[in-house]
């Protein structure tokens, strides 16, 4: 084994905590799929594939980057006085995390599978082949949007005169 | 533990608000995607951001002025979608306007013709800035559009104003 359970723990509170650069992040995902990797970090190697799977589908990118902050912003208030304190606070913040992720992830596959059409609507298909159409479908639906504004402006307008014509009438 | 719960209930209302904004949208066409009476055409932001690189050719022989206006608004624009049909319009603008989440979407403009022409504007704001223009529109034909980006509406009713039909 070319790292200690040590180093391994490190790099999962530094990662949790939001502190890894982008080639420690590859190191750590390297180790965490290393064959000799101890039984117990495997939870984290469960939950890097399905963040990973997520990624390459582009659908949550947004809701993993705002789960990411939200859990960097749990985490780092945390700086108790005692490293030994703060470690093992790190520890159970970090198994607590990584449950808690799995929980979500598996609560999402376990809802896709359940409702194959699911609450996403797969918006590509109805995507236009062309740029020139797309800019031809655009132009429609802004020459029917101000349109419509123009229309609706004329309509207050209009009001407008017949309580002005109204108020002629108490003049 | 209070960190556990912390965390629960942190990530809990994320989860929420998240989803909140993701649906928003989808949520309200999902009704109607899948049925065979609607044409469905959506333009992505990355479609968008194409058309700032569309031929000048193109643009001009599309014999449209106003495009050189079309495409600046175009570059604000992260999705277009748009759901069309002219069958049951009276009926679908009616559905389609009670499901209107009056707690995410502000009534901007509001049309009631005798003969059937309503329209419906609305507005989503996020941060004091307009995220989404929704056009409901009845009438010969039911229209839901959905502008998602950016949005400039000193720009758009500018271009209201000028644009030709």
């Amino acid at each position: 084994m070319a790292y200690s359970t040590e180093q391994l723990d490190q790099l999962l509170d530094r990662y949790f905590a939001g502190q890894t650069s982008l080639s420690e992040e590859k190191k750590l995902r390297q180790w965490l799929n290393s064959p000799e990797l101890p039984i117990a970090y495997e939870m984290y190697t469960q939950l890097f594939d399905i963040w990973e799977e997520k990624k390459a589908e582009h659908l949550d990118d947004a809701f993993f980057q705002s789960f990411e902050q939200a859990l960097h912003r749990q985490v780092q208030p945390l700086t108790p006085a005692s490293s030994r304190g703060r470690l093992r606070s790190l520890f159970w913040l970090r198994t607590a995390a990584a449950v808690l992720l799995l929980a979500t992830a598996g609560y999402w596959m376990w809802s896709e599978q359940a409702a194959p059409t699911g609450n996403t609507i797969d918006w590509a298909q109805y995507e236009p082949e062309t740029p020139e159409e797309a800019f031809r479908v655009y132009r429609n639906a802004m020459q029917k949007l101000s349109g419509d504004i123009r229309q609706g402006s004329a309509r207050a307008a209009q009001k407008v005169d017949r309580l002005h014509d109204a108020g002629a009438y108490f003049k | 533990m209070l960190v556990v719960g912390l965390l629960f209930s942190g990530l809990n209302g994320l989860q929420a608000q998240v989803a909140d904004n993701l649906n928003a949208i989808d949520e309200y066409f999902q009704n109607f995607v899948d049925d065979d009476r609607f044409s469905v055409v959506y333009i992505s932001g990355k479609l968008f951001q194409m058309l700032g690189s569309l031929d000048k050719e193109t643009v001009r022989m599309e014999n449209d002025k106003d495009a050189e206006a079309l495409i600046e608004i175009a570059q604000d624009m992260q999705g277009l979608r748009i759901l069309s049909t002219d069958e049951d319009v009276d009926e679908l603008y009616e559905s389609a306007k009670k499901k209107i989440n009056t707690s995410i979407y502000e009534p901007l403009m509001t049309v009631r013709g005798k003969d059937g022409d309503n329209m419906e504007l609305l507005v989503r704001e996020n941060k004091g800035k307009i995220s989404e223009l929704l056009l409901l529109s009845g009438g010969d034909e039911f229209v839901l559009m959905s502008f998602v980006g950016n949005l400039d509406m000193e720009k758009i009713s500018k271009m209201a104003k000028e644009i030709e039909n």
